[in-house]
């Protein structure tokens, strides 16, 4: 199945280009950053189609995956 | 107050009258403050109850009308954190015509802190960043009220609070914020939440019972920042943001909803999302 990614912020830069990725069916939010190279422990949210997901959430054919990192400073 | 709001009426009519024999509103605000024991910033209140500015407010006036000016005179904002955003954020609140401000912040100011934060500077170093933030306030508009407490935001006591329209969350650590969103929902009042690092930085409106911060955070006690650092121009941006959503809310002009806009100054993507 093909998945669409966003990576936001600081996170652009473990995978610069990439947009969209082919996976297998039922892969999870998870399994999807380690096959992207995204360390888990950088992200603090994640939505699929819009909506905030949970690491182990499974995937669906043609969703959209959004990354954001944690920011506190201030 | 209660007193005050009695007699609102009758010193309003006093105040034209003042207006009316000096000629100058300043003057006239000034007087009816002396006189009659007020403090200035209910004076300019009526003022502006008469639909006239004071002249330091008068390029506010198109944009927050005479009603909007005399709320944010009566109105009281506690600043969370005296750093990278919370100088920009008392600034601007401050020339907003804010009437009261509590201002919140444990430390004094060194020289790492000389790249973004407005109130430090070669002279500042060792000054609490309460009592720098209390000098600017009184040079800028004497008028409004800055209460300083020096400590740690947990150390609060529970009265701090009272009267409290609004928080702006300016820290920089997740556990402390996570404690203001507590404060937050346990008095019932809504916060400005602000958060920066590197080139990206973070805005949204933290109304009591959502869990927002809790949202955005999960399970993360440490942010970018540590190592990405703050460079000077995110703070001010994002402080800017938050004065705009806190000047809405105190106006009544932001609707509920459990928002965070993202900023990437790197890319110049900018993205809203619910959560």
């Amino acid at each position: 199945m093909e998945l669409e990614i966003k990576l936001f912020a600081s996170l652009r830069k473990f995978n610069q280009e990439l947009e969209r990725i082919e996976v297998d069916d039922g892969i999870t939010i998870l399994e999807l950053f380690d096959k992207a190279g995204i360390p888990p422990s950088e992200v603090a949210i994640v939505l699929v189609n819009g909506r905030h997901a949970t690491l182990d959430q499974p995937l669906h054919d043609g969703e959209t995956v959004a990354a954001f990192p944690p920011i506190a400073g201030g | 107050m209660p007193k005050i709001i009695k007699n609102e009426e009758h010193l309003s009519q006093i105040l034209e009258q003042l207006i009316e024999t000096t000629g100058e509103v300043e003057i006239a605000i000034e007087t009816l403050a002396v006189d009659h024991g007020i403090p200035k910033r209910v004076a300019e209140a009526l003022a502006c109850g008469l639909n006239i500015f004071p002249k330091r407010y008068k390029a506010n006036a198109g944009t927050l009308g005479s009603k909007g000016q005399k709320r944010l005179l009566q109105s009281k904002v506690l600043v969370a954190g005296l750093g990278g955003l919370g100088g920009h954020v008392v600034e601007q609140l401050v020339r907003c015509g804010v009437g009261e401000l509590v201002g919140v912040d444990a430390d004094n100011f060194d020289e790492t802190n000389l790249n973004r934060q407005l109130y430090s500077d070669i002279n500042s170093i060792g000054l609490s960043k309460t009592e720098a933030a209390r000098n600017r306030v009184a040079k800028i508009n004497d008028a409004v009220e800055f209460y300083p407490f020096t400590r740690k935001l947990e150390d609060l006591e529970g009265n701090t609070y009272d009267g409290v329209d609004l928080i702006f969350d300016c820290l920089d650590t997740i556990p402390s914020r996570l404690h203001l969103q507590e404060m937050g929902e346990r008095y019932s009042i809504p916060l400005v939440h602000g958060a920066i690092g590197g080139w990206f930085g973070q805005v949204a409106v933290v109304w009591p019972g959502s869990k927002l911060l809790s949202n955005i955070y999960g399970t993360k006690r440490e942010g970018i920042e540590k190592t990405l650092g703050n460079p000077p121009f995110t703070p001010a941006l994002i402080a800017t943001l938050m004065v705009s959503e806190g000047i809405k809310l105190l106006l009544g002009k932001k609707k509920r909803e459990n928002t965070v806009l993202f900023a990437d100054l790197l890319s110049n993507q900018w993205q809203n999302i619910t959560l």
